[in-house]
């Protein structure tokens, strides 16, 4: 059997919209995602264990309905990873449903990642990124034992303090290194639905009696007596809490990792959602069907429709989020001790990646390669997802991001058993059986 | 120093040649500066095993080099010489899976016995009595030998270029030069340079600078995987298919195999390698041939199924027509000398050939010991007539 079906890859709300769309036009599209469950980041409560009986929102049921009408359509591979896309068009899915085929046209929907800034005791243990706590409280119902912090900045710490004071597990405070509640005049300029959910969630917390410690920084964490202690900053004021798990959360970027339009050959190859631009949960529901109908533009499959330009609102409403969360002066790198580990994979530190740019000199800077092969920067198996962002911010006349990260696959660590097992339905002559 | 555009030595190319002459050039007093397009192991350097290995060569003249560039490596190692912690010794098993591969250890025995040559057999019989526990039913017979090493590329050219006392001058590509009666004129992207020789160490890019230097490029896809299971021991040293050694011979391998090596970095990782493609394309890796390369892998050592992989990459080895490398003064531009076509052995002789092209520019004499390599070679050839 040859297959060539379309490849969504993603199952949050613009993979979900992108694979009803096509199924609407009469394909019959591939949709993977590595997660046991539909629904994403935001709607992960789609995949919640049967005992807990999740509040969906409106949004969540209306897509739920959509993806359950066309659900026979949809090749939906859950528990399977998408691990690779090279030049001949194969992409390889890894796991439950892993398979080897070409796909006409792929749609890469994989949402957003979490950045972490890195301080000193960051990779301690009982230390975890804030989204990792959330994921735990919508799919399982649980989050660890004890007192729990939240630290850093941007518009999801707050819906994260709210879930959690809705599970009765509020979190001791909420640290937050921007200024957001200062602008109340530029705070009213967000859109009703955005303001609304903002001001549910302060209230939330509010009346929880949650501290929310803003133009605060984490600076330090570190244990004492079996406790995490944070040590915190305001204006030069020095603060210490003490607490059992710290949920860490500097904002988000797009999770493009590792894809980029030169992997693709002749493919037609989109982007949508967060993972195009991280603009949340109602642009991505909406990218995801424009992307859908690029595809089946590309494939001719309906008549020429031109693509739809990103939406402004979305835009307009992040540029404003971005500013109410801005801070002068940041917590800049150059603060941080020498000795603050900045890839935790191959434990390198800030110190050696400024010796490694120290002996540059005016003729000769230090390449993304060097970074790479001699300070292993990015060469773990977290394949820099943590530490790129901060090495390419450190370096910013000598490397990229895209430099430094490369197109190279697998997209993420996959056992050599799965490459294997992968069934093969390219079809390809050239492909030689493996037996 | 501040850098000037006048030097005894301009070296276009800071791969792992460019560096080894670079270095033992400045040890005999020359004033030397080397550009690259991009920066140090750019190319194959940075994108290559680092097998040190004299089995793997062709018998007679590479073997000898090889083991030439292995001895003094092995040298340079010692001490507080400036291969140290870079150049690691360590046993190879080569193995056999079919009639071919044994007749080929077999080969291999004979080159061993025949040439003088530093590299020795430590065991030779079935998978079973071989030091390395749990080799796949396909595996009949294993040569262990003693002698060999690993390097990685990148590492060495590192060393070499922060010992070299010269100047480094990146990105800056080589465009084109003139020999005068004075020296070299050196036109790079940059602006003009000055030197009284020049050495064209551009890997592949060599192509483009001196076309009537015929080269092939053939790239190479490699895997590495996770660290493992601390419990896990890893290799003490390659396995590598005696497919391997057929890849490099006149006939090729036929059925013989797939030339896979499995080769343990010192970091706990396991690096698969590698196939060779006659074409150039860095970026292009392959999911097709990485599986079979990985199932191939897992028919010799079945516990790698288990390995998580974390990269694939893809380098380009430059290979000229006839498998030897291109060494020597150009023909008619003694002043301009070459080094490239190292195809997959630059890193073993990278040693050797940094420092007899040093003796070369600094003397004047070259080494008869790679006469044979000379560039002049292709075009005394055109000069027959068919
Ligand atoms: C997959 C693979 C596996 C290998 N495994 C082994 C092994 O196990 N053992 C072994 O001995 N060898 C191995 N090799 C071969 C080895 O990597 C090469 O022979 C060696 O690295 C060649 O070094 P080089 O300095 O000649 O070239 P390169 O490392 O290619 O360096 C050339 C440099 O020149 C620069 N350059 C190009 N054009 C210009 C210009 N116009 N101006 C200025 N600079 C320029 C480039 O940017 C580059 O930095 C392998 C190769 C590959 C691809």
């Amino acid at each position: 059997m040859i297959d060539t079906r379309p490849l969504i890859v993603g199952a949050g709300p613009a993979g979900l919209r992108a694979a009803i769309t096509l199924s609407d036009a009469g394909l019959h599209p591939v949709l993977v995602d590595h997660a046991p469950g539909i629904g994403g980041a935001v709607y992960a409560n789609l995949r919640a264990q049967p005992n807990l009986t999740p509040k969906l929102t409106r949004e969540a049921r209306i897509l739920r309905q959509d993806f359950d009408r066309v659900r026979p359509r949809v090749d939906l591979r859950l528990s399977t990873a998408f691990a690779a896309f090279d030049q001949t068009g194969t992409a390889l899915l890894t796991g439950q449903a892993g398979m080897m085929f070409k796909p006409r046209a792929v749609i890469f929907a994989t949402g957003a990642r979490e950045r972490i800034q890195p301080r000193p005791g960051w990779t301690l243990a009982g230390v975890s990124s804030a989204g990792a706590l959330q994921i735990a409280l919508k799919t399982t119902g649980t989050l660890p034992l004890g007192r729990l912090l939240l630290a850093g900045t941007g518009p999801l710490l707050y819906a994260i303090a709210a879930q959690m004071v809705a599970a009765d597990r509020p979190p001791v405070a909420v640290i937050e290194t921007g200024n957001p509640l200062r602008h109340p005049l530029m705070a009213l300029r967000l859109p009703a639905r955005v303001l609304t959910e903002a001001t549910r969630y302060i209230g939330q917390l509010l009346l929880a009696g949650v501290p929310i410690l803003s133009g605060t920084d984490l600076t330090r964490i570190e244990t004492r007596n079996g406790a995490l202690i944070a040590h915190t900053s305001r204006q030069g004021r020095w603060a210490e809490i003490s607490v059992d798990h710290i949920g860490l959360h500097d904002g988000l970027a797009r999770n493009d990792f590792g894809i980029s339009a030169e992997m693709t050959g002749q493919t037609p190859v989109f982007q949508a959602g967060d993972c195009r631009s991280v603009l949340g949960r109602w642009a991505a529901e909406e990218d995801g069907k424009r992307a859908a109908e690029q595809v089946l533009h590309a494939l001719n499959a309906t008549p020429g429709r031109a693509a739809i330009a990103p939406d402004q609102r979305f835009i307009k409403t992040q540029t404003l989020l971005a500013k109410l969360f801005a801070r002068a002066p940041a917590l800049a790198a150059p603060e941080l001790p020498d000795d603050t580990v900045i890839c935790r994979c191959e434990n390198r530190s800030l110190g050696d990646l400024k010796q490694a740019l120290q002996t540059a000199s005016e003729q000769t800077q230090t390449t993304a390669r060097t970074l790479r092969l001699t300070e292993r920067f990015g060469m773990g198996p977290c394949q820099g997802r943590q530490c790129l962002d901060w090495v390419a911010a450190l370096t910013p006349d000598t490397t990229s991001f895209a430099d430094l990260r490369g197109n190279r696959w697998p997209i993420k660590p996959v056992r050599v058993r799965d490459i294997l097992d992968a069934p093969d339905f390219t079809a390809d002559p050239s492909h030689q059986d493996l037996k | 120093m501040q850098p000037t555009d006048s030097y005894d030595l301009v070296i276009a190319g800071a791969g792992i040649i460019g560096a080894s002459v670079a270095w033992h050039a400045t040890q005999r007093g020359l004033r030397v500066a080397v550009i690259d397009a991009k920066g140090p192991a750019a190319a194959a350097s940075g994108a290559s095993d680092g097998a040190v290995s004299v089995a793997s060569k062709r018998p007679g003249l590479m073997a000898n080099l090889a083991d030439a560039s292995l001895c003094y490596a092995r040298e340079m190692a010692q001490h507080n010489g400036i291969l140290k912690g870079i150049f690691h010794p360590r046993p190879t098993f080569i193995f056999a899976r079919s009639a071919p591969e044994s007749a080929a250890l077999d080969r291999l025995t004979r080159m061993l016995h025949d040439q003088s040559l530093s590299v020795s057999i430590h065991q030779d019989g079935a998978a079973q009595t071989s030091a390395i526990s749990g080799l796949g039913k396909d595996i009949t017979r294993v040569i262990e030998l003693q002698g060999e090493a690993h390097m990685l590329g990148y590492q060495a050219t590192h060393a070499y270029l922060s010992a070299a006392k010269c100047d480094l001058f990146w990105p800056r590509s080589l465009e084109a030069y003139e020999p005068g009666p004075e020296g070299v004129r050196v036109f790079t992207s940059a602006g003009e340079m000055n030197c009284a020789q020049l050495v064209i160490a551009s890997g592949i890019g060599t192509m483009g600078l001196l076309p009537n230097v015929p080269m092939i490029a053939r790239s190479g896809q490699l895997i590495v995987s996770d660290r493992g299971p601390a419990s896990e021991p890893n290799l003490p040293g390659p396995l590598t298919s005696a497919a391997y050694l057929l890849d490099k011979t006149a006939n090729g391998r036929g059925d013989a195999g797939l030339p896979v090596v499995i080769d343990p970095l010192r970091t706990g990782q396991v690096l698969i390698g590698s196939t060779r493609e006659d074409h150039g394309t860095e970026r292009q890796t392959d999911i097709a041939i990485v599986r079979r390369l990985l199932h191939s892998a897992v028919g010799c050592l079945p516990r790698l199924a288990e390995r998580r992989i974390i990269r694939v990459f893809a380098g380009v080895r430059s290979a000229s027509l006839d498998g030897l490398p291109i060494v020597g003064a150009l023909p008619e531009e003694p002043n301009v000398i070459c080094a490239t076509g190292f195809e997959g052995d630059g890193i073993c002789l990278s040693a050797l050939i940094g420092r007899e092209i040093a003796a070369h520019l600094a003397t004047g004499q070259s080494s008869p010991d790679l006469a044979a390599l000379t560039p002049g070679r292709f075009s005394s050839q055109e000069a027959i007539p068919a």
